[in-house]
């Protein structure tokens, strides 16, 4: 897809905020994800989910607890990068815990092939 | 003869559809027209916000429950970015949501340069007609007025208990 327009790009940091916390491990990302993704906005959820998907890093978590709108762009974002992630040995985490994101995955039947868990702590515990 | 055929030179937005009527939209004949909602905007994917809050809303005063709240949301987000990332560029999107005894009907139109509605194969489509009850997507007129249309419709749940 081609750079959003300027007008755009005020929109979309309106609508979405997209942050990467460091949790003290080099192959571990989490990726916290707060507002609405939509067409606009799951672009630049996108960017940060391909640069994330690669090595050296071996788990990745995508922290969907404070989104309240996950449109089809983005459930199939999600699902291709768990795709991709299983195809390059990096684990590919999410964490959701209420009914705005945990209902459009499950009536769309694609929770089925995600790793979904109900915090940030539940995601990383066991992460060797 | 009433208006039979006046349709098409009467400049309006039905002019352009390539559809003879009888001066009446077809879609709204058996549906009283007082509790429609339209939302007119830019084609523009920032204006989906926007759409969503009003599908919302409409789900909420017809007291359908979260679930089928957030379907309709979903629904009406999909759709509309359809018809948007299809739009002729400067257009308008046009929504109309009916509400009926127990279902809202959503339709939505833009003009479109393309010739044949979006393919039915897509990951968007299935979520769609996952979504929805009915779901249906179609285009109208020749050349410079070639409209896009989708319509849905979105059922309240029946109550167990």
């Amino acid at each position: 897809m081609t750079e959003p327009e300027p007008t755009a790009r005020a929109g979309i940091q309106r609508m979405v905020a997209i942050t990467r916390t460091d949790v003290g491990r080099k192959d571990v990302v989490v990726i916290g994800v707060s507002g609405e993704l939509d067409l606009l906005t799951t672009q630049e959820l996108e960017k940060q989910l391909s640069s994330a998907l690669a090595p050296p890093n071996r788990v990745v978590v995508v922290d969907l607890s404070e989104v309240r709108f996950l449109g089809s762009a983005a459930l199939s974002a999600l699902l291709s990068s768990a795709e991709s992630a299983g195809s390059n040995g990096i684990e590919f985490k999410l964490v959701a815990a209420d009914r705005a994101t945990l209902r459009p995955m499950e009536v769309t039947g694609i929770s089925s092939n995600l790793t979904i868990f109900g915090s940030v702590d539940e995601a990383l515990a066991g992460v060797g | 003869m009433g208006s039979r055929g006046t349709v098409a030179g009467n400049g309006s937005a039905m002019a352009n559809r390539g559809i003879v009527v009888d001066g009446e939209d077809p879609a709204a004949a058996s549906i009283g027209a007082r509790d429609d909602v339209e939302v007119r905007l830019d084609a523009r994917l920032e204006q989906l916000p926007l759409v969503r809050s009003v599908a919302v809303n409409i789900a909420m005063r017809a007291d359908f429950d979260v679930d089928s709240i957030s379907d309709l949301e979903l629904a009406v987000d999909e759709s509309c970015s359809v018809l948007i990332t299809r739009a002729r560029p400067g257009s308008t999107l046009a929504c109309r949501f009916t509400l009926a005894d127990d279902e809202i009907v959503f339709r939505a139109e833009v003009a479109s340069p393309e010739p044949t509605p979006p393919s039915t194969s897509t990951f968007g489509w299935r979520v769609l007609s996952t979504l929805t009850d009915r779901v249906r997507c179609w285009v109208d007129g020749q050349d410079a007025h070639r409209v896009l249309y989708l319509e849905l419709v979105k059922r309240r749940p029946v109550l167990s208990g």
